[in-house]
């Protein structure tokens, strides 16, 4: 949980550093609680305005909106998917299995190129190009995101000491 | 044979003690769950004879020995209502003299008055040569002034129509027929003045003036097809002469109607839940529970027109010819918290009035709801808080906190004694008594000087009841007026509220001069959370803004009256 309406003193500005620090830095899952009987013993317009504004500013800050059976939905897709890898001097490779689509994939940018994605086995019916791939920031470190669609996916990582040029 | 009887003795005794205890406590437990209750000592106004006379022009002749003698009878049909009036003066003028029938002296130039109104009252005393001298005398006045052309008279005759009443219809030059007029239900407006047909009925009674004002006899109302209103021009002066009993109308519809013999007990007896009477019991017709239309405000402004001749321009509020909006919350016994509301309202730039029942809150919470700038008043509880003498577990008597008790309590509890002029009350569940007026007379003897306990209570019932947004002077059972003010209110939040009401009030159309307020409890988010009162309570506050109403305090209207020098009983505008 990260914040409830009468512990945490949630003004709306609070609640939109939340927000932007997990959508730019920790990604993680931000569960807000407010009480159904709160006006009840604490009475507060401005618990009544956070807990309005939270779902827009949860939607504009790039979150998923999620109820609890949701996220278990997702955090047993995760675990029943697949993810193996080898890794040697010239790169890495992942070999992913989703049984789901929107799982993404993290993984520190350091000394890896973008990776090139393709399906796992010859003639299969995944897209390639519909893998969304872009960076994002934990910590101030950057990290490729990657977003895959349900299937069976490669991932070639090239390390960058093996050719000249930074990170695309 | 010998027989000791000892040991049986006692343990027949032991068994008789404990019976006895156990009876005992039974009777401590029945009497601790069901106390006896007792009502409080409460100190009680009456209506008094009230006459005022500052030379205004505006003079409303009564007679006080008629309604003195028809206050005896203790029958609602048969008490003269002609204090009625004032309440019609006071929303439309608010500087009008009271005379009564015996103090006009025909031999004194009242040339300055331009509306002489003679109630009911005043000619039912009047034998017809005496009031056709004083029409002369009337008539000299006005062809003495040199300001004014004419002096208008409004001329109320009673209602049944004895050949002294025939007299003064004769001054029409017209014969009428008792009997077609004794038919009008003089209790409640026809059909065609309620509802969203008023404004078209102030635009029509304006028509009339202008159009016809120069024919001899011209009929001004008619309800049902019967003329009610009547005018002529003879001897120099514009006569009016109403066959209806104005002054009832407007106690039966702004005070409400009780039985016959002013006891509410029918009310009572159909009553199913928990309240044995509250205030809107009092409203006489049920079709006006739905109605969000001011129908007796415009009524009477368009009466006043027709007397006149000219549509009245008397804003309470000068910056605000159509009124102004009170927000108003019921503390509920919720104690230091039911301050929020009031914050809230700070943060928004807007004030409100926290009607509090002085048994939880504290001096913090005062504060709070004051420095906030909101207004606090009394929400008197006679229903659940009682004082409770005797040991722990053996308490059988309740006894209710009187009025002037619960008033001095919340005084105390001022933060400074700049705040501490408790002049207004509502009551809380809006609880009445049994007698029609016995409410207001206790709260009028213990110092409150505008009540708002009238209003509509019951899921779904929501609007003008008593026809009135605008503060009205209760007249008692003996006919005379009571020192106390009636502001009704709209709706109540946890009754059903819907975002439709709003679209009602602030219809801007309807608006003259409303006091237009409403109440939003402090617990209701507690009890029974819906947003929609949250949206409703905030934009309230907008629709008044909108409405170009300003948001005043109900001591606003107090002060606003005193600054206008209204003509009201002794002790309304006394400072206390």
């Amino acid at each position: 949980m990260t914040w409830t309406e009468n512990f945490a003193s949630a003004d709306s500005v609070w609640i939109k550093r939340i927000l932007a620090d997990n959508a730019e830095q920790f990604h993680g899952v931000i569960v807000a609680l407010y009480h159904n009987n709160t006006f009840a013993w604490a009475p507060d317009y401005s618990v009544y305005t956070s807990w309005q504004k939270s779902y827009d500013l949860a939607l504009a800050s790039g979150h998923t909106m999620f109820t609890a059976s949701q996220l278990e939905n997702f955090l047993q897709a995760r675990e029943e998917s697949e993810l193996t890898w080898e890794s040697d001097s010239e790169g890495v490779e992942v070999y992913c299995q989703t049984t789901t689509a929107g799982l993404a994939l993290i993984v520190p940018q350091e000394n890896l190129y973008r990776p090139t994605v393709s399906t796992h086995d010859a003639g299969a019916s995944e897209n390639p190009n519909a893998v969304q791939i872009d960076t994002v920031r934990i910590l101030g470190s950057p990290y490729w995101r990657i977003v895959l669609p349900q299937g069976k996916f490669l991932l070639s990582f090239e390390r960058l000491t093996n050719r000249q040029g930074g990170i695309q | 044979m010998r027989i000791n009887s000892a040991p049986s003795l006692r343990l027949a005794k032991l068994i008789l003690l404990l019976a006895l205890i156990l009876v005992a406590v039974a009777i401590t437990n029945y009497f601790s769950f069901y106390p006896i209750h007792r009502a409080a000592d409460e100190p009680e106004v009456f209506g008094e004879v009230f006459l005022a006379n500052s030379s205004y022009p505006i003079a409303l002749v009564v007679d006080t020995s008629v309604i003195r003698q028809s206050g005896k009878s203790g029958k609602f049909s048969k008490t003269d209502w002609s204090y009625g009036w004032i309440n019609l003066l006071l929303q439309e003028s608010r500087q009008y003299d009271v005379i009564d029938i015996s103090e006009l002296n025909s031999e004194e130039n009242h040339a300055f008055r331009s509306i002489w109104i003679f109630t009911r009252s005043a000619l039912a005393g009047s034998a017809s040569d005496e009031l056709s001298a004083l029409l002369d005398s009337l008539a000299k006045g006005a062809r003495a002034n040199q300001s004014r052309e004419e002096v208008v008279v409004y001329l109320e005759a009673p209602d049944t129509l004895s050949a002294k009443n025939l007299t003064v219809m004769s001054l029409l030059g017209e014969k009428v027929e008792s009997t077609k007029y004794s038919q009008l239900t003089q209790i409640q407006l026809p059909s065609e003045f309620t509802g969203p047909t008023v404004p078209e009925f102030r635009f029509e009674c304006d028509g009339l003036v202008a159009s016809d004002a120069k024919s001899r006899l011209v009929t001004l109302i008619s309800f049902d097809s019967l003329p009610v209103l009547r005018e002529e021009r003879r001897l120099g002066l514009r006569i009016l002469v109403a066959t209806f009993d104005f002054g009832q109308m407007a106690v039966t519809i702004q005070q409400g109607k009780p039985n016959d013999d002013f006891s509410v007990t029918a009310k009572i007896k159909k009553r199913t839940g928990l309240l044995p009477i509250v205030s809107s019991d009092l409203c006489a017709d049920s079709s006006y529970y739905f109605g969000f239309t001011p129908f007796f405000d415009l009524f009477e402004h368009g009466l006043f027109a027709l007397i006149s001749g000219q549509v009245s321009n008397a804003p309470l509020f000068e910056s605000s010819p159509k009124g102004a909006f009170i927000m108003s919350h019921d503390e509920e016994g919720m104690g230091d918290k039911s301050a929020w509301m009031a914050r809230q309202e700070q943060i928004w730039g807007v004030t409100s009035a926290t009607l509090v029942t002085p048994a939880a809150i504290t001096e913090k919470g005062l504060s709070e709801i004051i420095s906030a700038g909101g207004e606090v008043g009394l929400h008197i509880d006679q229903y659940s808080y009682f004082k409770r003498p005797g040991l722990p577990g053996l308490r059988p008597v309740k006894i209710e906190y009187s009025i002037i008790e619960q008033k001095k309590s919340l005084q105390a509890l001022m933060p400074s004694p700049k705040d501490s002029k408790i002049s207004i009350n509502r009551n809380h569940w809006l609880l009445w008594s049994e007698n029609y007026t016995g409410m207001l007379r206790k709260l009028a003897g213990a110092g409150v000087r505008l009540d708002l306990s009238y209003g509509p209570i019951g899921q779904g019932i929501a609007g003008y009841l008593f026809g009135t947004c605008f503060p009205f002077v209760p007249i008692d059972t003996n006919g005379f007026p009571l020192p106390i003010l009636e502001l009704p209110f709209l709706f109540q939040d946890d009754e059903d509220f819907a975002s439709e009401y709003l679209d009602s009030i602030f219809d801007t159309t309807t608006f003259q001069s409303e006091i237009v307020n409403v109440v939003f409890h402090n617990n209701t988010m507690g009890h029974s959370p819906d947003t929609l009162l949250m949206w409703g309570w905030r934009e309230s506050f907008q629709r008044a803004k909108d409405a170009n109403l300003p948001i005043v305090h109900y001591t606003d209207v107090i002060e606003a009256l005193r600054k206008q020098d209204a003509t009201m009983p002794t002790g309304i505008l006394n400072e206390k």
